[in-house]
């Protein structure tokens, strides 16, 4: 019964760490369409930069993480107005090799900038690394990650609903031909969303990194769970992520216990079963799963 | 029986045909040292393969993502029969692809219904799943975690002492998958499967059976994939897990058709042809530098062909056609209303 | 967007000229001290590869300030495999651009395996510094020879240093005493686990679980609940670097309670597993190579070669101390080059073969504690050996054999979390 409670717990920050890292590719992907291949190596990025803010400046970054956004804010400006927008009405092809030679170009440029070392920071005082409730442990640092996971979502939604910019974002998911007819500019909409999405993926990467390491391919350890949480929410839902994540978090650590060779199957396989039964995720809008921008 | 009445033809297929024959049965003689014939025989090998995921991604539209399942199925079947049952790998070949077959018949069950991006995901599910499940079989079959081939040449063994022999059974596997992507493309399944590529739904509207023949495309491609990956097998006399059912390979093959120009026929072709020698000049001139220094030049460069050439190398030769004719004749521009493409 | 007559003509060029190019053959004099070197050095293995290399090129700094090989200086032609897809091709550009007759390799098994069969069949000799899966050397080849032990054995020897020391070491016995092995699924976890195994049940010791994961997880946390509902006294690991770090991490959330925890190899001898565990690391047992032996139990001018190893190598890579894969590609590298290349007398594959096969150093002539004789079947190193350490004071120490270690207390059972910082006190 213990065990059960324990793996309860786990099993939901672990869907918070899934959730978050998600989040930002959720926002590209569902605004823009764009399938971000490397997006793994915007959240390695992220936590490089808070191994560095934390190394160089004593600033650790759960209290920095505004400090990341804002500069991952402008990288994801960059990434749209030097890549992506030439991308944008293309076929899908183009955006996922693009995005694939940028991952490969990101993940090796940290390789020869900062070496393969394994990178790690210590936040939490000794006696912390997690605290007793109801007789289950919780683990501190995914507790706060869990916490900004559901921070990043809130305040996205009030966002997305309560500025202009974020309802035109809202329209431009919805249908890009009435949006431009109601006189949206795609183009700047797009511009917003890069920044956003870069920003909160490399606030995620920096509030993750304390629970992981830093080094420059672990990207590859969390871009096809992103993909998996975002396409299992259900495409253009936030909450949709938080739910997929969850939901991803849960069965991976039940199977963990019983049978751990099989955990990372269970990516996969709740991908293909959730998409033959619900082609459209679990929020995601009725015929998401055909859309395409062209 | 004149093919000229099933088959659209044109005067520029001789050439094509000329070059693929060149590049499959005569190149493979000509090429001296050993690197070299390496260097042709994962050419051949890997346009094959390009060719062969060409058929379901460029002709009909469906980017699949999961390509590695059928290579990995077709080099683990021919690879256990051979060395636990003592059967050949020309048959083995076939065994591989008909499991390959079964695999892509059932997976497109709920694959189709998707399209994009989430029918690249679930193929890209499908295939780490595969390799997974690979691994943790072990737990029941007393399978090694690696296969090896005994280096023993021999014809019905499919294993060669040279190269050039590898590289003229690369070749022709390559004029095979080729042959199949010209039929398909320029018979009447052709028309229907570029319908079904630029828009599925009015395709269907139209009344084209949009499952039935993607299903062919599908199936297809899953045979000539599985074929391929006999092939590899029995060229680098060594399977893992990690090399046949990888994703980096599920990646190559969509990433040289497209090079060379997804949906053409010898796009796939030229797209190995530059991508493989491309990486072994990166990793040539700046491999020693810095760890990854060659990546990071290779990532560039490989943002600047894809933005710069949507369409791939041929396609882009095809722009350059477009550009530089005089003003189209009428006869042209019915071509063009038909969705006739090379 | 159109393209440009001038644009589609320059990428048409870059096109034809890299498709021209490894065409174009190298013109380069055959030179007599040049190594072909073959290592994971971008990619996922890229941490320890890099640490092989390093390893390689100390010993190639200390040789060419001796003079060099057949009077010249030592070169390298340097290779990148990140995985074993490409280990074949880059393995044939060795031999036949570089023209290469030896490689030092591969630091994974899977590489190992593909490289050494494109040089067995172009007849050059490939010497494996630090792979240790099984079926590497099973296959009968003639030109490959291995100088660490194989991963079976590996785990053969930890198991019995389980059953042997640590067993009575905390107090049970063997038919009471619960083991768990967990093990990450590539080619070398799973040999390691599957050689452990063995020797517990030959022993009839109780192995209560025997599970594998992928060590690129993003998390452990079930598998650790699944040990405090199964309650090992002893848990046997193999993990990489990563993964030793988050599921020791998560033990540690998790309080998981433990009599004793022995690794082999991978992360668990790195200084990075330290760095993120900080005392926690302390008592911690591990069964594989290391540097940080006694070197008074090595052959005299062994031990200036240890002296000199661990006082110039961190001048060499700015202050950075070696780790047990640093120690392993400098042996097998500063063997070739001061005892099988003289005495081969050239860059003759035969002769090199001979030279190998005649070496016979007895154990203590290498700074990882090793002796040197390739069995003439297998070409195997015999007198290869793992040794034991514990981590205290956040250092790996060796422990054992005899007489390698230089700890003078072990410790155990291992101390509850937070409280390691005595451990080997």
């Amino acid at each position: 019964m213990q065990a059960i409670l324990q793996l309860l717990v786990s099993g939901v920050l672990l869907g918070g760490v899934y959730a978050l890292g998600a989040l930002g590719l959720n926002l590209i992907f569902g605004v823009a369409k764009v399938v971000n291949f490397a997006h793994g190596e915007f959240l390695m990025l992220g936590m490089f930069a808070a191994y560095w803010l934390m190394t160089l400046t004593g600033i650790n970054p759960y209290l920095g993480a505004p400090i990341i956004g804002a500069a991952f804010f402008l990288v994801g400006l960059a990434f749209y107005a030097g890549l992506m927008r030439f991308t944008i009405y293309k076929p899908e092809l183009t955006q996922v090799f693009a995005t694939l030679g940028l991952s490969i170009l990101l993940q090796n440029a940290a390789l020869v900038a900062w070496s393969a070392d394994y990178r790690t920071i210590q936040i939490m005082p000794a006696g912390w690394e997690s605290i007793q409730v109801l007789g289950a442990y919780v683990p501190t640092n995914r507790l706060v990650a869990f916490l900004y996971a559901v921070a990043i979502l809130l305040a996205v939604l009030v966002f997305l609903r309560s500025t202009f910019i974020g309802r035109a974002i809202e329209a431009v998911s919805q249908d890009l031909v009435a949006a431009r007819l109601m006189g949206i500019d795609p183009d700047r909409v797009f511009l917003m969303t890069f920044g956003l999405g870069i920003a909160i993926t490399g606030v995620a990467g920096g509030v993750l990194m304390p629970s992981f390491y830093a080094f420059p391919s672990v990207g590859s350890f969390f871009v096809l769970v992103a993909f998996v949480v975002v396409v299992l929410g259900g495409l253009g839902s936030i909450a949709g992520t938080i739910l997929g994540g969850l939901l991803l978090g849960l069965v991976e650590t039940g199977i963990g216990y019983v049978a751990p060779d099989l955990k990372e199957a269970t990516h996969f396989v709740l991908l293909i079963l959730l998409l033959a039964v619900r082609p459209h995720g679990l929020l995601g809008v009725k015929g998401a799963e055909k859309e395409t921008l062209k | 029986m004149n093919p000229a009445r099933y088959l659209i033809l044109r005067p520029a297929d001789l050439i094509g045909l000329a070059l693929a024959v060149a590049a499959a049965l005569v190149l493979p003689f000509l090429v001296r040292d050993d690197y070299s014939a390496n260097v042709l025989v994962l050419i051949l090998l890997y346009a094959g393969l390009a060719s062969s995921w060409n058929i379901i991604g460029g002709l009909a539209g469906q980017f699949s993502l999961g390509h590695s399942a059928f290579l990995g199925i077709g080099a683990y079947t021919s690879t256990l029969l051979y060395n636990y049952a003592g059967i050949s790998p020309w048959l083995g070949m076939l065994a591989g692809g008909s499991i390959s077959v079964v695999l892509a018949l059932l997976i497109s069950y709920p694959t189709f219904r998707m399209r994009g991006v989430f029918f690249a995901m679930a193929t890209l599910a499908v295939g780490e799943t595969l390799r997974i499940l690979l691994i943790y079989s072990r737990k029941f079959f007393p399978l090694p975690y690696s296969l090896s081939i005994d280096y023993q040449p021999g014809l019905a063994r499919m294993i060669f002492e040279d190269r050039a022999s590898y590289a003229l059974l690369a070749g022709c596997y390559l004029l095979t998958c080729l042959a199949c992507t010209f039929v398909l493309s320029r018979s009447y399944t052709g028309f229907y499967l570029r319908a079904i590529r630029d828009n599925d739904e009015a395709a269907d509207a139209a009344g084209v059976p949009v499952r039935r023949y993607k299903l062919i495309a599908f199936l297809v491609s899953a045979f000539l994939t599985a074929l391929g990956g006999t092939l590899m097998a029995q060229y680098v006399l060594y399977i893992e897990p990690g090399t046949v059912l990888s994703i980096e390979l599920s990646v190559d093959l969509p990433l040289m058709a497209i090079l060379g120009g997804i949906g053409t026929i010898l796009g796939p072709l030229v797209g190995a042809a530059i991508l493989l020698p491309l990486r072994e000049t990166l990793v040539e001139m700046l491999g020693g530098a810095a760890s990854g220094a060659h990546l990071v030049l290779y990532g560039f460069l490989l943002i600047l062909i894809v933005v710069l050439l949507p369409n791939g190398l041929l396609g882009g030769l095809d722009r350059l056609r477009a550009l530089t004719r005089s003003k189209p004749g009428p006869s042209a521009d019915a071509a063009k209303t038909a969705g006739v493409q090379p | 967007m159109t393209l440009s007559r001038r644009r589609f003509t320059t990428l048409a060029g870059a096109a034809g000229l890299s498709v021209a190019s490894p065409f174009v053959r190298r013109a380069e004099a055959q030179d007599l001290a040049k190594i072909g070197v073959l290592l994971p050095l971008s990619g996922p293995l890229a941490s320890l590869g890099n640490e092989v290399l390093r390893g390689f090129q100390f010993a190639r700094s200390l040789v060419n300030a001796g003079g060099g090989v057949f009077g010249r200086p030592v070169e390298f032609a340097q290779v990148d495999v990140p995985g074993s897809t490409e280990a074949t091709s880059q393995a044939q550009r060795l031999i036949t651009s570089d023209r290469v007759k030896v490689i030092v390799g591969s630091y994974a098994s899977a590489i190992s395996f593909a490289a050494s069969q494109v040089a067995e069949r172009n007849r050059v000799v490939y010497f494996e510094q630090g792979a240790v899966a099984d079926d590497i050397t099973s296959r009968g080849f003639k030109y490959l020879f291995r100088f660490i032990y194989n991963s079976t054995e590996l785990g053969r020897k930890c198991a019995e240093y389980a059953t042997d020391r640590i067993i009575p070491g905390v107090g049970l016995d063997r038919k009471t005493a619960k083991v768990a092995i967990l093990n990450e699924n590539s080619n070398n976890g799973t040999a390691v686990g599957a050689g452990a195994k063995a020797w517990l049940d030959e022993k009839g010791v109780q192995v209560v679980d025997h599970t594998s994961y992928d060590f690129k997880t993003n998390d452990l946390s079930s598998v650790v609940q699944r040990y405090k509902s199964l309650n090992p006294d002893i848990l046997i690991v193999e993990q990489y670097t990563p993964d030793a770090i988050l599921f020791w991490r998560q033990a540690r959330e998790a309080g998981l309670k433990l009599k004793a925890m022995i690794g082999n190899g991978g992360g668990h001898n790195v200084n990075e597993f330290a760095e993120a565990l900080g005392d926690d690391v302390n008592g911690i047992f591990n069964t594989g190579t290391s540097v940080y032996i006694n070197p008074k139990a090595l052959q005299p001018e062994t031990a200036a070669l240890f002296k000199t190893f661990h006082e110039e190598y961190p001048k060499m890579f700015d202050g950075r101390k070696p780790s047990a894969h640093a120690g392993m590609g400098f042996n097998a590298m500063y063997t070739l080059l001061t005892d099988i290349l003289p005495a081969a007398g050239g860059m003759d594959t035969e002769k090199i073969r001979q030279a190998a096969l005649a070496l016979d150093k007895p154990v203590g002539s290498s700074i990882v504690g090793w002796g040197l004789k390739f069995d003439p079947k297998t070409q195997n190193n015999t007198r290869a050996f793992p040794t034991y350490d514990q981590w205290q004071g956040r250092q790996i120490r060796s422990i054992g054999p005899d007489p390698f270690g230089i700890a003078e207390k072990i410790t155990m059972p291992l101390p509850d979390w937070g409280q390691r910082a005595g451990v080997g006190q």
